[in-house]
C-alpha cells in the first residue's frame, strides 16, 4: 500500500517482496495461485473458449475432453468457461466484502481502543452478542433483511452480508493490536498537542496496525470466498445466470451424481484451491510479521 | 459450586436478551415491510386494506416497543409464536429439527476430536519435520474445501465405489440406530473434515507453546522419558484452549449445517431457517436465531465447568 513510485521506497522495504518469496515458500505457492486466478478474472473474456452463458442443447452432459476441457452442464454450457468467469465473480466478492468489512471492522477496534470506558465496553458487548451467531447464520438474516440487488452485475447485497458479517470479529482482533498502540508515547504526545480524534486514530494509530490488518484481509477473502459460496448454493447469493462456483453446485446438479460428475468436481475444486491459496498467503504473512509463529 | 453454575447462568440472561433485542431491531426495524414482502412478493397486486387485516393478524400494527416486550416475555415462558408461514408454533416447528441438527454436530465433534488430537500433537512434537507439514497441508486444505461440496464429493465416491447413496428418509436413533447412523455420518464427516482441522491447529499450536514452557525445560532437564513429558506434563495445558475450540465450533455447527443439510436432504434446524428466509416467515427467523444463541450460551456455561475441572488453577469461587 506504500504509493508512489519505486524510487520513494526507502531502500531497507525494497527487497521485502523479493524477502517474503525467499523466506516463506508455502505463501509463493498460495500467491501464485492467487495471481493466477486474478488473471483469471481480470482477463476472462479472452481466456474463456466459449461464452459462458451460451446455452446449447445438442452439446449437454458432454464428459471432459480437448473442446470441453472441463465438459459440459446439463444445459449444455461449457464448465471451464464458466469456472473462469466464476473466478471474475468469486473474486469480486470475496476481495470487496474482505475489504469493507475489515476496513470498518478495522475502525470499530481503534475507536474502541482509543476511546476505551464506556465506549469500548459497548461496543465489545455488541461484538459479543453478534459473535455469538455462525457467521453464515448472520449472512442468512441479513440477505434475509435487505433482499437481493445487483447492480451491473455485481450483487452489492451479497457483499453488504458478508461484510456485515465478518466486522465484529475484524473489530476484535483490530481492538487487540490497536490497545497496546493507545498507550504509546507518540498517540500520548499526539494527544497533547490537540490534534483531533479523527486525525489521531487515522494517521497515528492505524498505520501501526497495518500488519495485522493485512493478515486480517487475506484471511477473510478466503472466507468470503466461502460464504459467496455457500449462499449462493442455497439461493441466497448470486443468481442465475451468472456463473458462480457456488451456484454451479446447487439446483438440479445434484440429480447428475452419475451422468456427470463433472458438473460437481471442477467448480468444488475452483473453489478449495483458491481459499486455500489465499488462506496459506495469509498464514505466511502472520509468520513472517511476527516471528513468535515461526517454526522452530 | 452452586453458587458458581448459578452466577454463571445469570449471566446468560443479558447476553440472550441482547441477542434478542439485535434480532428484533434487525428484522423489523430496517427497511421492507414484512407483509408487503410477502404478500407483494410474487408480483401480485394487493389492497390496502388486504395490508392492514394482515399487519393486525400478526400483531404488527402496535408499537415496536409492545410488540418487543410482548415477544420476549413470552419467549422467556418458552414460547417464541407462531410461524408466519405454516401458522404452527414456532418452538414445536424447532423441535422437530433440533435433534437432528444436534446429533451430527455431537458426531462432528466426536469425529473431529478423535482426528485433531494425534493429527496435532504428532504436528507439535515433530515441528518442521515432512510429517508436520504434510498435517499442516491437511489440515489447511480442510478449512478451504467447502464442506457442502466435501459432503457432495462423499456421495460421488460412495456411488462409484459400492453404488449406494446415503439414504434420504430420517430415521430415528432410537427407532433403528443402525439406519440413522447409516445416514448422519456422512454429513457429519463432511463437515466433521473442517472441524477436525481447525481443532488440529489448535492442538498443534497450543502444544508447541506448551512445550516452551519453563516447567517443561525442568521436567527434561530432571530426565523424564520424553513420553511421559509430553502425555503426563504438556498435554493436559495444552489441551484448554482445544477444548475451547472444539466447543465454540460445536456451538456454531448447530447453526452452520445449514449448507450441509440441503446437501444430505436433512429436515433440521439449518433447513428450517433457509425455508423461513425464502418465506419471510420473520417470527421464525427470531426463534431460531433465540435457539442458537441458546446452544451457544449453554456451549459456553459448559466450557466454564470444563475448565474449573480440568484447571486446577481455576477455582469454583471465580
Amino acid at each position: 500500500m506504500s504509493g508512489g513510485d519505486e524510487l520513494s521506497i526507502p531502500p531497507r522495504r525494497r527487497g521485502a517482496v523479493r524477502r517474503f518469496l525467499a523466506s516463506q515458500p508455502v505463501g509463493t505457492i498460495g500467491l501464485c495461485v492467487v495471481v493466477l486466478m486474478a488473471a483469471a478474472a481480470a482477463f476472462a473474456d479472452w481466456l474463456a473458449p466459449y461464452d459462458p452463458l451460451a446455452l446449447g442443447f445438442d452439446t449437454a452432459l458432454q464428459p471432459p475432453s480437448m473442446e470441453h476441457l472441463f465438459g459440459t452442464d446439463s444445459l449444455g454450457r461449457d464448465i471451464f468457461s464458466r469456472v473462469i468467469f466464476g473466478a471474475r465473480t468469486a473474486l469480486t466478492i470475496g476481495v470487496s466484502a474482505s475489504l469493507v468489512g475489515c476496513s470498518i471492522g478495522a475502525l470499530i477496534g481503534i475507536a474502541s481502543a482509543y476511546y476505551g470506558g464506556l465506549v469500548d465496553l459497548i461496543i465489545q458487548r455488541l461484538t459479543d452478542l453478534m459473535l455469538a451467531l455462525p457467521i453464515i447464520v448472520l449472512a442468512i438474516v441479513i440477505v434475509a433483511i435487505f433482499g437481493r440487488s445487483t447492480s451491473e452485475g455485481i450483487d452489492l447485497n451479497v457483499i453488504f452480508a458478508i461484510a456485515i458479517a465478518i466486522i465484529p470479529n475484524a473489530a476484535r482482533v483490530i481492538r487487540s493490536s490497536a490497545l497496546t498502540i493507545v498507550t504509546m508515547p507518540y498517540v500520548e504526545a499526539a494527544r497533547a498537542s490537540g490534534l483531533r480524534s479523527a486525525r489521531i486514530i487515522l494517521r497515528h494509530i492505524a498505520p501501526n496496525v497495518a500488519a495485522p490488518f493485512l493478515i486480517l484481509v487475506s484471511a477473510y477473502i478466503a472466507q468470503s470466498i466461502l460464504l459467496e459460496a455457500a449462499l449462493s448454493f442455497l439461493g441466497l447469493g448470486v443468481t442465475e445466470p451468472q456463473p458462480s462456483w457456488g451456484l454451479m453446485l446447487s439446483g438440479n446438479t445434484s440429480d447428475f451424481y452419475r451422468e456427470a460428475p463433472w458438473m460437481i468436481v471442477f467448480p468444488g475444486l475452483s473453489i478449495t484451491v483458491t481459499v486455500l491459496a489465499f488462506s496459506l498467503v495469509g498464514d505466511s504473512l502472520r509468520d513472517w510479521f511476527d516471528p513468535k509463529f515461526r517454526v522452530r | 459450586m452452586t453458587g458458581f453454575l448459578l452466577r454463571r447462568i445469570a449471566l446468560m440472561i443479558p447476553t440472550l436478551l441482547g441477542v434478542a433485542v439485535l434480532i428484533f431491531l434487525m428484522l423489523r426495524v430496517l427497511p421492507g415491510d414484512i407483509v408487503e414482502a410477502k404478500l407483494r412478493g410474487d408480483g401480485a397486486a394487493v389492497s390496502a386494506e388486504l395490508i392492514a387485516t394482515e399487519r393486525a393478524r400478526l400483531g404488527l400494527d402496535r408499537s415496536l416497543p409492545i410488540q418487543f416486550v410482548e415477544w420476549v416475555s413470552r419467549a422467556a415462558r418458552g414460547d417464541l409464536g407462531v410461524s408466519m408461514w405454516t401458522g404452527q408454533p414456532v418452538t414445536s416447528e424447532i423441535g422437530l429439527r433440533i435433534g437432528l441438527s444436534l446429533q451430527v454436530a455431537v458426531m462432528a465433534a466426536l469425529i473431529a476430536t478423535l482426528i485433531a488430537l494425534p493429527l496435532g500433537t504428532l504436528s507439535a512434537i515433530y515441528p518442521g519435520t515432512p510429517l508436520d507439514y504434510v498435517i499442516r497441508l491437511v489440515a489447511a486444505s480442510g478449512m478451504a474445501v467447502p464442506s457442502f461440496w466435501f459432503g457432495m464429493m462423499l456421495i460421488l465416491m460412495l456411488l462409484y465405489l459400492f453404488n449406494w447413496a446415503p439414504p434420504i428418509t430420517y430415521t430415528p436413533f432410537w427407532q433403528d440406530p443402525l439406519a440413522n447412523l447409516n445416514q448422519l455420518i456422512w454429513p457429519a464427516l463432511a463437515v466433521g473434515y473442517r472441524y477436525a482441522a481447525v481443532a488440529a491447529r489448535m492442538v498443534r499450536s497450543s502444544l508447541l507453546e506448551v512445550l516452551q514452557e519453563d516447567y517443561i525445560r525442568t521436567a527434561r532437564a530432571k530426565g523424564t522419558p520424553e513420553r511421559d513429558l509430553i502425555w503426563r506434563h504438556a498435554i493436559r495445558n495444552g489441551l484448554l484452549p482445544t477444548i475451547t475450540i472444539v466447543g465454540l465450533e460445536f456451538a456454531f455447527l448447530v447453526g452452520g449445517l445449514v449448507v450441509t443439510e440441503q446437501v444430505f436432504n436433512l429436515n433440521g434446524i439449518g433447513k428450517l431457517l433457509v425455508q423461513s428466509v425464502a418465506h419471510y416467515d420473520y417470527v421464525m427467523i427470531q426463534g431460531i436465531v433465540m435457539v442458537l444463541a441458546l446452544v451457544f450460551v449453554l456451549t459456553n456455561l459448559v466450557l466454564d465447568i470444563l475448565y474449573v475441572w480440568l484447571d486446577p488453577r481455576i477455582e469454583w469461587s471465580r
